[in-house]
């Protein structure tokens, strides 16, 4: 199995490489060559000026987006304090304003008792 | 665009070596440095260095020769684009195939499977026979065609092209056992294709 596996794949006989050298090999014209070299930098010289004229145009649009970042910035500090203090003072004034609803459980220690005995008695009056 | 070569033409050399390991030329090395400092020039003169080279590497992925050149041309745009990320003490032919393989690479899944192979009829023939060289170089064409992608740069930079596993790993992305296994499923499938005629002395 190992064998046929082997034979299967041998490189190719020289009639075929013949052809394949033919059909894969790099053209042999110098003109050729120049002429591809003038193709590619073409293309380089088109793409860097697109990008040039990319650059400029991010560069004004940067101007104008700095501004309007730095101001959208201002105001939301801005709002961002309202918010704030708004928050705070609505907090104090709902405790300062709303009675309380529960009266609060107070607990005063008899004279003469000791911790333990006014704990006792807290827990259990009767 | 049509590939003029006279009949005439003497056999085609096709092994061209990836760049060798190791530093890069000093020349190479200050081209590169220049181009990176926006001398054009320079980037002309590294483009002549090596389209030879990449236009081989990106022919062995493709099935013609105008995607083979559009390859190049878009490799050597990407190399240009990305020239600012590439250290000048890397082997700059390497580097460049490897984006050209990755160009050749996405040509080919954009353009899945191509009808025919354009390449004209004035590229040198062993045959003196043109029906004989003819039959053989459409059936040729059309078990290259059977192969994936990957498959066929593999046949067709080791077995044509005389590149090393390790090289053809390196410009493909793929490991060098990988490159082995496609190497040997691509023969079986030529074989299969050819029958007795792929080995045929």
């Amino acid at each position: 199995m190992r064998m046929s596996h082997e034979s299967e794949s041998r490189p190719p006989g020289s009639r075929v490489l013949a052809v394949l050298r033919a059909l894969y090999g790099a053209p042999q014209d110098e003109r050729y060559w120049s002429g591809l070299e003038s193709r590619i930098m073409a293309r380089v010289a088109t793409s860097a000026n697109t990008a040039d004229e990319w650059w400029l145009v991010f560069g004004d649009w940067a101007r104008a987006g700095l501004v309007a970042a730095a101001i959208a910035l201002v105001v939301a500090a801005a709002t961002l304090a309202q918010a704030r203090a708004t928050e705070g003072r609505l907090a104090y004034e709902a405790v300062l304003d709303t009675p309380p609803t529960a009266p609060l459980q107070t607990a005063d220690r008899s004279p003469g008792l000791t911790a333990r005995q006014a704990t006792l008695e807290y827990v259990s009056p009767h | 665009m049509t590939l003029a070569l006279a009949t005439s033409s003497p056999p085609i050399p096709i092994r061209a070596p990836v760049s060798e390991p190791g530093p890069p030329p000093v020349s190479e090395r200050s081209l590169v440095v220049a181009a990176q400092a926006g001398d054009r020039e320079a980037f002309s003169q590294l483009v002549r260095l090596h389209q030879r080279r990449a236009y081989i590497v990106a022919r062995s992925i493709v099935l013609s020769h105008e995607d083979a050149e559009d390859a190049v041309q878009e490799g050597f745009l990407h190399a240009y684009r990305a020239l600012d990320r590439f250290l000048p003490d890397q082997a700059f032919g390497a580097w460049l195939h490897r984006i050209v393989a990755n160009a050749a690479l996405d040509l080919t899944r954009r353009r899945k499977v191509r009808d025919a192979d354009e390449l004209p009829e004035t590229v040198a023939s062993p045959f003196r026979d043109p029906a004989e060289a003819g039959d053989l170089r459409d059936r040729l064409r059309a078990a290259l065609a059977k192969l994936t992608p990957r498959q066929r740069a593999v046949i067709v930079m080791h077995d044509v092209q005389g590149y090393k596993h390790t090289e053809i790993g390196a410009m493909l992305g793929i490991p060098e056992g990988t490159a082995r296994s496609d190497l040997h499923h691509a023969r079986m499938m030529m074989r299969r294709s050819l029958g007795d005629l792929w080995s045929e002395p």
